[in-house]
């Protein structure tokens, strides 16, 4: 259930970012298409590299539980901050700017 | 010599004990036997399926000569109560009397049940056993079963009226002209005290047991027992990987292109994403010619030897659980530092 939270969570994020990216990278691809082949590349190696990653996993001894608890960490780690300093700068601003 | 006394006193202790719990078990049992004809095997097999089966009953009109008394009770007391007329002779102690009742026409192979109501003017159980049966042996029970003794004032008054419930089968010997005879034994201490004859009457009524043949009503039963079943398997079921599948079809659809700035910048998400879902694969190799396979940790570890795996899995869960719970709490911890708010970033 976890593994599959956070499956869809990463699958949002590349997708937002790849449609962010879109523009820029259809500009690459028209103008200068060997950088983009070049850069294109990188990401099948480590896709290639990922696929062995279960492999790792199973050799390091973990469960899968586990590196889904230390990915949700990092993912809380990452993310709460931000929405806790955002909550408390915009309160901040509210206390300057209120009459 | 004080052990060798202990010893005595504890002997003596046990035997008393024992005898005590023993009295206790007799008397229940014994008080149970008086107040409760046992049915046989046969008997109960019988009566469980006519309780089980027969949800319903329709009942026959009694015949006005049900009422029976004693011959010594005071008869006009009682006939201003039930005005009837016919009397029953008891006339001594553990009496085996029967009576017959011939209004009924029993069906062949029908199952029908007799309620039977006896007073008395004492506040005990009179009866010990009762015998259902027939001239041509036409019923299936060679004796009956009361389940539910009830004793209850009659509206006559000074008088207690036990019911008895009894349950029996015809079969295939009965006749029209068949006389039912029913056999009634009465605890001699109870009712016949110092030879003196207690009020005694007694009624009956007897109502055929019916199946209930309504088809529709039984499928509708057993579609909400299905359903009741379905619902409990449902709950009891350990499976959920279709809980994990819709949870991860919520974000399907989402499409992410491989190339060009996007796979660069999207690599160590797409990497994190990998490391989460991805399972163990043997990595084929080939050297000199020959195929080689870098297997699983779980498939080289013998099965001998896979609890001891288990056992370091579930320690470094609990390690990682610890440090997780640590860091998260010093994390909230720092939110408090009113000087703190800088925001960490995943480099990609």
């Amino acid at each position: 259930m976890i593994s599959a939270i956070l499956q869809g969570i990463m699958s949002l994020i590349i997708s937002l970012v790849s449609i962010v990216l879109a523009p820029i990278d259809a500009i690459i691809v028209s103008v200068l298409p060997d950088i983009s082949n070049a850069m294109s590349q990188f990401g099948t190696f480590m896709n290639y590299i990922s696929t062995h990653i279960g492999w790792v996993v199973s050799f390091s001894g973990l469960s899968a539980n586990a590196i889904s608890l230390i990915v949700m960490f990092y993912g809380f780690k990452l993310t709460a901050p931000l929405l806790f300093y955002t909550v408390k700068l915009a309160l901040k601003w509210y206390n300057r700017l209120k009459p | 010599m004080k052990k060798l006394l202990w010893i005595v006193k504890s002997i003596l202790y046990i035997i008393t004990t024992s005898i005590f719990l023993l009295r206790i078990l007799s008397v229940n049992a014994l008080a149970v036997d008086n107040y409760q004809f046992f049915p046989s095997p046969t008997e109960q097999t019988l009566i469980n399926e006519i309780e089980t089966n027969a949800p319903s009953r329709h009942q026959i009109p009694l015949p006005t000569s049900a009422w029976y008394y004693s011959s010594n009770v005071n008869a006009s007391y009682l006939s201003n109560a039930h005005n009837q007329s016919t009397y029953l002779n008891v006339i001594s102690q553990n009496f085996f009397f029967q009576n017959t009742i011939d209004s009924f026409n029993l069906q062949k192979n029908k199952e029908y049940h007799l309620t039977l109501y006896i007073g008395v003017k004492q506040n005990y159980n009179p009866l010990t056993s009762i015998i259902v049966n027939t001239t041509s042996s036409g019923i299936t029970t060679t004796g009956s079963y009361y389940k539910k003794v009830e004793p209850r004032l009659n509206p006559v008054g000074h008088i207690n009226e036990y019911r008895y419930d009894i349950y029996f089968k015809t079969n295939n010997n009965i006749s029209q002209s068949d006389t039912i005879y029913i056999s009634m034994k009465f605890n001699p201490t109870s009712l016949f005290q110092s030879g003196l004859m207690f009020n005694l009457y007694r009624t009956y009524n007897i109502e055929e047991v019916v199946e209930n043949n309504n088809q529709e009503l039984i499928g509708a039963v057993n579609d909400v027992d299905d359903s009741i079943k379905n619902q409990t398997d449902l709950i009891k079921d350990t499976d959920s990987s279709q809980a994990i599948n819709s949870a991860g079809g919520f974000f399907e659809g989402f499409t992410t292109d491989t190339y060009g700035l996007t796979s660069v910048i999207t690599a160590p998400l797409v990497m994190i994403n990998n490391l989460v879902s991805s399972n163990c694969v043997a990595i084929p190799l080939e050297l000199i010619g020959y195929d080689f396979s870098l297997p699983c940790i779980d498939s080289l570890i013998p099965s001998a030897f896979s609890p001891l795996l288990t056992i370091y899995r579930v320690a470094t869960d609990a390690i990682i659980g610890y440090w997780v719970m640590v860091n998260i709490l010093a994390l909230v911890k720092g939110f408090k530092d009113p000087e703190k708010d800088n925001i960490e970033v995943l480099e990609l």
